[in-house]
């Protein structure tokens, strides 16, 4: 077909758009992921069925978990040409059609783990998820849905924390080795807090408010959560063996900088007394007197919490000022016009009776 | 497509009997293109790759099936594709294509990125993608199919389920179309 020179010039304007392709990164990993798929679907074929398999499988999982349900979820998941969901699933954000089963595959994943450090250290991760998420909240397109991811992933952080405190301290309680553990849970809640704490300005401005208290509370429930491995973890160091001088240093040196990190700029003669006992806890460190040195910071940090108490007090007293309103100051005025009528009425009936008498 | 038919005949003959290797062939000389005709109906990359990875997973089980026949694989993998972007629409209550997105930031790779910037043809990338936003989806779905991704009348008949002259007479329109956009907006 014989093309006029300005349709010409309008097709090759077209074809510009070849320039538009998928990421490598995802171009590959899919790649990977298909072949595995469609491999299963080749080995299949030529040995047990499907069916056969699956039966096998729930068989052996429902003996050991007495949890049907686990069960069916994860025979859904193999039904479900498994790996792309699951993979599908895990790139999934609150609001997404996928996001439940995310959450359903992480619970899953919870009960048929058996060895409790490595339950602890999965809940670690779903944690770590709910923190990639919230980086991702950012990119949602409209404020509306931030606001409401923020919810999901705020309070499903908090249940994944509150999950591995109890986790711990249920170790803890039952006096196994735990010391690892804490550590790491120290380290890593510490981390997600400042997370936290950095990826909230990326937020849409007209949302702030409304979440600030959702995200206050979740990087809060992580800083609980380091300090409370942070006691486990000292304790431990004085009841396991095995456990080097130099990882609890390093321990301590690092929550050493990071409450002089939180109180750098509070001027305050309580910051004062922190800063006195953080130098005790140096100073208890160089002598390698480390639960001297983690009880100076015990110290310091329960000085730090009354001082965040005291200023959530104030704050809500503030809020509860601001809520009096110029009626209330109305009425009052009427309530004592009220009463000094009443009193000049007595003084008058005072006198009338005086004078019969 | 410049591939040869032969060529694409033995990779289809070989998926037919189960050859992971052979579909791993159709799926690089494919992607690119599947990718980006389903990004011109749904302007979003992260859904655009799921529906693209649907494509060839849905494609892949539709091959193996014994009763299977298949004679024109672009034309299936593009019919594929369009249904894929129906679903999702239905699911999803979406309305479709949506002017305005950055196109240089969907462009992933930095280095190209940079490129493009630099030259001419990144503000060209830009523009024409603005303008063929504009277009009905029929059109731009034809325009794509034709002088993007090189299918014949036939190919395309297929998969938009029309006949060759009606495709023949749509482009023809599109094209139409599109250059007195090109021309309007050269001309403010």
């Amino acid at each position: 077909m014989h093309l006029k020179k300005s349709d010409r010039e309008t097709i090759k304007k077209i074809k510009l758009l070849n320039q538009i392709t998928p990421r490598k990164e995802w171009k590959d990993s899919f790649r990977a992921l298909l072949i595995s798929e469609i491999k299963k679907d080749a080995c299949r074929k030529e040995k047990i069925s499907l069916i056969q398999y699956t039966g096998i499988f729930i068989e052996s999982f429902r003996l050991k978990l007495f949890q049907p349900a686990v069960s069916i979820l994860l025979v859904m998941v193999l039904f479900l040409s498994s790996s792309f969901i699951v993979n599908a699933a895990f790139y999934s954000m609150p609001g997404d059609n996928l996001y439940d089963l995310k959450i359903a595959l992480e619970k899953a994943q919870i009960t048929i783990t058996f060895d409790e450090g490595k339950k602890a250290e999965l809940r670690m991760d779903f944690a770590s998820n709910r923190i990639k998420e919230f980086e991702k909240i950012a990119d949602l397109s409209t404020p509306l849905e931030q606001q409401q991811a923020v919810a999901v992933v705020t309070k499903k952080f908090k249940e994944d924390v509150r999950s591995i405190n109890e986790h711990i301290f249920d170790l803890d309680q039952k006096k196994m080795p735990v010391f690892s553990l804490a550590k790491k849970v120290d380290a890593k809640a510490a981390e997600m807090a400042k997370n936290l704490t950095a990826n909230r300005t990326k937020l849409s401005p007209t949302i702030i408010d409304q979440v600030e208290k959702a995200i206050d509370e979740a990087v809060l429930s992580a800083e609980d959560a380091s300090d409370s491995a942070f006691k486990i973890a000292i304790n431990s160091y004085d009841e396991e063996e095995n456990i080097s001088d130099d990882e609890v240093s390093l321990m301590i040196q690092t929550r050493i900088e990071k409450i002089e990190e939180e109180i750098k700029d509070i001027k305050d003669e309580r910051a004062d007394a922190v800063k006195e006992r953080i130098e005790n806890a140096k100073a208890r460190l160089s002598e390698n007197n480390l639960r001297g040195a983690a009880d100076d910071l015990d110290l310091a940090q329960e000085i730090i919490d009354s001082m965040a108490e005291d200023e959530t007090t104030e704050n809500q007293e503030q809020d509860q000022v601001s809520l009096i309103t110029p009626t209330t100051t109305i009425n009052i005025g009427q309530v004592l016009g009220e009463a000094t009528s009443t009193v000049e009425n007595a003084v008058e009936t005072t006198q009338i009776l005086i004078e019969i008498k | 497509m410049n591939t040869s038919s032969i060529k694409l005949k033995l990779l289809l003959a070989r998926v037919q009997k189960g050859d992971p290797e052979a579909y791993a062939d159709i799926y690089e000389l494919y992607i690119d293109r599947i990718y980006r005709f389903i990004f011109f109906k749904v302007s979003n990359h992260e859904e655009a790759e799921d529906l693209a990875a649907e494509v060839f997973l849905k494609t892949w089980q539709y091959l193996i099936q014994p009763e299977s026949k298949v004679n024109n694989l672009n034309a299936l993998l593009y019919q594929t594709a369009r249904n894929c972007v129906i679903d999702f629409y239905r699911q999803n209550n979406k309305r479709e294509l949506l002017p305005g997105d950055e196109t240089l930031s969907r462009i992933e790779d930095k280095r190209q990125q940079k490129l493009l910037i630099e030259i001419e043809a990144g503000i060209e990338l830009e523009k024409i993608e603005k303008h063929i936003s504009k277009l009905k989806d029929e059109y731009r779905e034809i325009l794509i199919l034709k002088y993007l991704e090189e299918l014949s009348n036939d190919e395309i008949a297929k998969v938009l389920e029309k006949s060759a002259g009606a495709v023949r007479v749509l482009s023809h329109r599109a094209l139409k179309i599109l250059k007195d956009i090109i021309n309007a907006s050269e001309e403010i």
